[in-house]
């Protein structure tokens, strides 16, 4: 069975190294970024089948660096290579997902993961959104 | 549950909820609320999960990884109240779990 890409953008690296095991463990093929300079198309260039991404990012290259992870969601989904990839959004700060609750209802095919979070709840997000991308697909 | 996973469960806590606290405002009222939730979150989290582990044989080496990352909540979340809530994941809240590299070695970490 061919196994699903699966890219996770977050700045810290223990986060990064956490996640990928718990997803490899599991039988996906992870690729982590911290999120400095990573564009839509580097993404794309990965043909991954689900993106979780930070909503809140500290970019070194950016000054607005809390808007960061947003500002990626939101060229993610406008590639023409991943409009039909899902998305998971994952963030502590409850107050921004309540604000932006109708945003990311507009945005297809994206799902929240709260943190912080249990390795089952992690894997059961991603478990969901690959399958209804395949059901989608079917 | 198998010892890996224990501890990868338990990782999974202490990691996301380091990172949730790491991207806590500064200060304010809003840090509070956040970091509130933040610690709660975590703590409900932990004591499902020991009251799983507890239903099994417990390693010995999980149970005592399960106090330090007890442990390092707290003592991560008496540190994000001070004055830097922004601190480097890996400082003193780390329940010390395997380096993942440097901050220069950020970028693909492959697969």
């Amino acid at each position: 069975m061919e196994s699903h890409r699966i890219v996770v953008v977050n700045d810290s690296p223990e986060f990064l190294e956490t996640v990928r095991e718990i997803l490899a463990d599991a039988g996906y093929e992870v690729t982590a970024h911290h999120g400095d300079d990573l564009t839509a198309d580097a993404i794309a260039a990965l043909r991954p089948d689900l993106v979780i991404v930070d909503l809140v990012l500290r970019r070194r290259s950016l000054r607005d660096q809390l808007a960061a992870g947003w500002d990626l969601l939101v060229l993610i989904r406008a590639h023409a290579q991943l409009t039909s990839v899902p998305i998971i959004v994952c963030s502590a700060d409850t107050r921004q997902l309540r604000q932006r609750e109708g945003e990311l209802q507009q945005v297809a095919a994206t799902y929240v993961l709260p943190k912080p979070f249990s390795i089952d709840q992690l894997e059961a997000v991603v478990r969901s959104a690959l399958e209804d991308r395949q059901a989608e697909a079917s | 549950m198998n010892k890996r996973r224990a501890l990868l469960a338990l990782r999974s806590i202490d990691v996301s909820y380091r990172s949730a606290i790491h991207h806590a405002p500064a200060s304010g009222p809003r840090q509070q609320g956040w970091l509130g939730y933040a610690r709660q979150r975590a703590e409900q989290l932990l004591n499902a999960l020991e009251a799983q582990l507890l239903k099994e044989d417990v390693d010995a080496e999980v149970a005592l990884q399960l106090r330090v990352v007890r442990d390092s909540i707290r003592r991560a979340d008496a540190g994000a109240w001070g004055s830097d809530a922004h601190a480097p994941h890996r400082s003193e809240g780390s329940a010390g779990w395997p380096a993942a590299g440097d901050s220069q070695d950020w970028g693909l970490l492959g697969s």
